[in-house]
């Protein structure tokens, strides 16, 4: 238990000093690219690494050292706004919630590319863009039919407040792949319970699959997830999932971000916006994505994965 | 603490004991204190990981409890709450729906049912606490992976309900019990054990020291030759040796005390002398058996007398006077003389020397010091006096008939020598007139033979001049006064010098000489040594005479100042020294040196007259010394 606290401090104190470094340095030297900063969540791991991986990507795309901004409770926006000004910076890469509230909070002629986020409200995702870390549906479909070609029909369950957004582009997505995608509102868990009851009675577990969408409504992690994965094991149907954290607990696959990838995009966007190409508007899911698949899920399941185990980015039972 | 009964206790109790009750008294107090103690923290210790295990049952019973909430389904829970029942000294437990409604009631649950629990709590808390029970709560709660910073709305827990869980303190009581009474039976166990391991070693300590009580009460009740072992710790052992030694010195001084009291018993009972002892009252108290023989009376028949009964009637005042004065502390000590009225009533002359006795407080004890028996020398005084006396009287009868003697022999000797002063100066006259008138008719040899008539009637008449002094000075009365004696010297030398001024001689005369002596006789004994001074050195170029003082020692050991007449002259052999001062003795022949040799006895008389003494030192050819002390010269 020691140990396990002297690591995670060890990688607080890690995570503070590069935040330091990142701060510092972008305020001491923004070589080269100017009119582009970074706001990014000042919080601790996991959650600190995906941050540091989206800024690296940011910077390689940049060719250079972007202004980047640690936000935590006690940062000023004020101070922020100043030090932006000061800077000359034109377009703030918004990531994660705190960077994003902070950046909402700017001026309006501060161009705003928002990312590590899973989805925002309708009015922000109309007046920026945002680079969601939800995996775009139709990859995942894509994928599902990969890994179980004998699915027809995908059942999911989710809250229309959060992924409304998603399911849109998930039935299209499923119409263009020939699937049948089943979906259910809830707005809460014990209603998401019930449905949940309700579609394992109507599942066939030879052409349903069910997909687990980034909800935290539908998809709770104590009382749902057990319940699904339990009667995913016992029933024998497919369960995909878009957090990478199901695949390790069970679920089949699941597509999550490359990091270093989205910093890219974020890059391009926020250049885009610099040079006023017209950089899209809007809410766009993950298309950058890696894979994960439990292997022993799928040979619960009857899938012959033999021959492709080299194309997963992430197997699970870790070997 | 100090109780009558403890300090009668201390007082009373040996050693071994008190240390055996204190250590008791201390091992069972310590017991009972360590077992409270233990007892106190162990409930402590129990009581927390009791609480700590309710509170771990009632989280781990609302974790599992969640299902049934959502469903609203109390068989969803019924294994969870079976399995909870199933704890150890779980007596109730209680599922609620977020409303307070409850969906499952199983066993006692304290009337719980009136309380609403706390929606803000995080996990499980004590509810309430009964002496019998504990009754926890712990929320419901929807868990989710919890807040994400890639989501736009924090999420929220949503409570679904609550568990009560009724826990029973029936194991923390037992197990209190249980403590308390094993750790008062070790702490007993280890109490007696340190007991008998004290008793032991305190009967080990205390052995050694029990012999040595037991050998000085053998010592306190007359037991002799006492010696204690030589045993125990060091400590003791050395104690037991100094005892040993304390004993060895005792019975020296014993012994030597026996010695000496027999050595003074001796003397005391085999001296003449009585030796007494009296009290403050004058009593007898103590009397050796000399007693019995000086006074006739037996010493046991004496102790408790007075003395004063014994004392003759007419001394008693004396004695009752020394008595009060020695009492008063006016003498330290006494003697004095008194009659004793013997048991046959005859009287015994004592020299009584007596001392006075004082006690430590300074009171008069009474007095103690011996009786000598005196009758033999007074009586032998008496008759010496009555002997004396008549002795006295002879000596006056025979002096009165010496001095009519010697009055009558000097009548004799002045008329003699005045009768026979006439003839020679007719013998010197008549010789003179036939030298004078009839020189051209005699021859030498008959002029020779007239001068030798004549010289020899003038010697005559010198001769009895001389006689003539000396008479008058052995009878003339002594008128001494203060007399400058360096005056009377430079005098007489001054009619020496004047009687032959051809003569070179040196005088050296001592100044402020005084003497108390009758000056005309001093100044005739002065002029026969001055001028036996010059006459001695008549055959010395440089002649030398001195006057002086000089200390010489006394008869009686002591030391006094004697006047000197010293010369250079002719001296004489020390070996006739005892003729010098007797009358017509002459050391020198008339022809060498002229003299009718009474001078010197002359000096001698003066002196002896006026108390001192006169001495001479000398040799041949070698100068001498006449010395003579006067009593008024005495240091």
């Amino acid at each position: 238990m020691l140990l396990r606290v002297s690591k995670a401090m060890a990688a607080a104190w890690l995570a503070a000093c590069l935040g330091f470094l990142l701060v510092g340095g972008a305020a001491a030297a923004p070589a080269g690219v100017r009119g582009i900063a970074v706001l990014y969540p000042d919080i601790g791991e996991p959650y600190r690494s995906v941050f540091t991986r989206i800024i690296e990507g940011v910077e390689e795309q940049a060719k250079g050292r972007v202004l980047s901004i640690a936000v935590g409770a006690g940062t000023n926006p004020q101070e922020v706004a100043a030090e932006l000004r000061q800077q000359d910076v034109r377009v703030v890469i918004a990531l994660g919630r705190n960077g994003l509230k902070l950046a909402a909070s700017l001026e309006r002629e501060m161009g705003i590319v928002a990312g590590g986020v899973i989805s925002v409200p309708d009015g922000e995702a109309r007046s920026n863009v945002v680079f969601s870390l939800a995996p775009d549906p139709g990859l995942l479909f894509s994928r599902l039919q990969a890994l179980v070609p004998a699915t027809k029909r995908v059942f999911v369950v989710y809250d229309p407040h959060q992924n409304a957004w998603l399911l849109k582009l998930a039935r299209e997505a499923a119409a263009v792949r020939g699937l049948e995608l089943v979906a259910y509102e809830a707005s809460d868990l014990k209603a998401a319970l019930r449905i949940y009851q309700d579609v394992f009675a109507a599942m066939d577990p030879r052409k349903d699959a069910l997909w687990l969408p980034q909800d935290s409504t539908t998809v709770d992690e104590s009382a749902v997830l057990p319940l699904v994965l339990q009667e995913a094991w016992s029933r024998g149907f497919a369960v995909f999932s878009s957090s990478v954290v199901h695949v390790r607990r069970g679920a089949l696959f699941s597509l999550y971000p490359d990091n270093l990838q989205i910093g890219r995009s974020l890059a391009s966007a926020a250049q885009a916006q610099l040079s006023s190409n017209g950089a899209p508007r809007g809410i766009l899911p993950l298309k950058t994505v890696l894979l994960a698949v439990n292997v022993r899920t799928a040979g619960h399941l009857g899938l012959n994965l033999s021959g492709r185990q080299q194309s997963f980015d992430m197997v699970f039972p870790e070997q | 603490m100090n109780t009558p009964l403890l300090s009668g206790f201390l007082r009373q109790a040996a050693f071994k004991q008190q240390l055996s009750v204190a250590v008791t008294v201390g091992v069972l107090a310590f017991a009972l204190a360590s077992s409270l103690l233990t007892s106190w923290q162990g409930s402590r210790q129990i009581r927390q990981t009791l609480l700590s295990q309710g509170e771990h049952i009632a989280e781990n019973l609302a974790d599992q409890s969640t299902l049934a909430l959502l469903y609203s389904s109390a068989d969803n829970a019924t294994g969870v709450v079976n399995t909870t029942l199933s704890f150890p000294d779980v007596k109730g437990v209680e599922i609620l729906q977020a409303g307070g409604q409850p969906l499952i009631v199983r066993g006692d649950t304290m009337g719980a049912a009136a309380n609403a629990p706390d929606a803000t709590a995080r996990g499980a808390y004590l509810e309430a606490e009964t002496p019998d029970s504990w009754r926890f709560v712990a929320p419901v709660r929807v868990k989710n992976a919890g807040d994400s910073p890639f989501e736009m709305v924090p999420r929220q827990e949503e409570i679904l309900g609550y568990v009560r869980v009724v826990q029973s303190k029936e194991t923390l009581s037992r197990m209190l019990a249980q403590i308390f009474l094993t750790n008062i039976a070790i702490s007993l166990f280890f109490a007696a054990l340190f007991l008998f391991v004290i008793q032991w070693l305190s009967g080990r300590m205390t052995k050694p020291i029990t012999a040595l009580s037991e050998a000085m009460a053998r010592a306190e009740h007359g037991e002799s030759g006492v010696r204690a072992a030589l045993g125990g710790p060091k400590d003791i052992r050395e104690m037991a040796q100094a005892f040993n030694s304390m004993i060895s010195a005792l019975q020296e001084r014993e012994h030597a005390l026996r010695e000496s009291q027999a050595a003074y018993r001796e003397v005391v009972e085999s001296v003449k002398e009585v030796i007494f002892q009296t009290d403050a009252t004058g009593t007898w108290t103590l009397l050796n058996p000399a007693w019995r023989d000086v006074t006739g009376i037996s010493v046991e028949a004496a102790p408790g007398r007075p003395l004063m009964d014994m004392v003759h009637p007419d001394d008693r005042s004396l004695v009752g006077e020394w008595q009060a004065r020695l009492k008063r502390g006016d003498v330290p000590s006494c003697r004095f003389e008194l009659r004793l009225i013997r048991g046959d009533r005859g009287i015994r002359w004592l020299e009584a020397t007596q001392h006075a006795r004082w006690d430590d407080d300074g009171a008069f004890a009474g007095s103690s010091g011996t009786l000598f028996d005196v009758t033999e020398r007074t009586l032998a005084a008496e008759r010496l006096e009555d002997d004396n006396a008549e002795l006295e009287s002879r000596v006056r009868m025979r002096t009165a008939q010496l001095e009519a003697s010697n009055q009558e022999l000097e009548a004799f000797s002045y008329s003699v020598s005045h009768d026979l002063r006439a003839p020679l100066r007719a013998i010197d006259g008549f010789a003179n007139i036939l030298i004078e008138d009839y020189a051209g008719r005699l021859d030498e040899p008959g002029q020779a033979h007239l001068q030798r008539i004549r010289g020899a009637s003038q010697r005559m008449s010198q001769l009895i001049d001389d006689l003539l002094e000396l008479a008058r000075i052995s009878r003339a009365e002594i008128n001494s006064q203060p007399t400058d004696l360096s005056a009377l010297v430079r005098d007489i030398v001054r009619d020496l010098r004047e009687s032959e001024p051809g003569r070179r001689v040196d005088v050296a005369v001592a100044d402020g000489q005084f003497a108390h002596v009758d000056p005309v006789l001093i100044r005739v004994a002065l002029d026969n040594l001055l001028r036996n001074a010059w006459k001695f050195t008549g055959k010395r170029d440089a002649a030398h005479i001195a006057f002086g003082v000089t200390p010489v020692a006394a008869a009686d050991g002591g030391s006094e100042t004697a006047f000197f007449v010293r010369d250079n002259g002719a001296g004489f052999d020390m070996a006739y020294a005892d003729k010098l001062f007797k009358p017509f003795s002459r050391l020198h022949p008339s022809s060498e040196f002229a003299g009718t040799g009474v001078g010197l006895a002359t000096v001698q008389r003066v002196i002896h007259r006026h108390g001192g003494r006169i001495w001479a030192d000398s040799g041949a050819e070698q100068g001498a010394t006449f010395y003579f002390t006067l009593p008024q010269t005495r240091i």
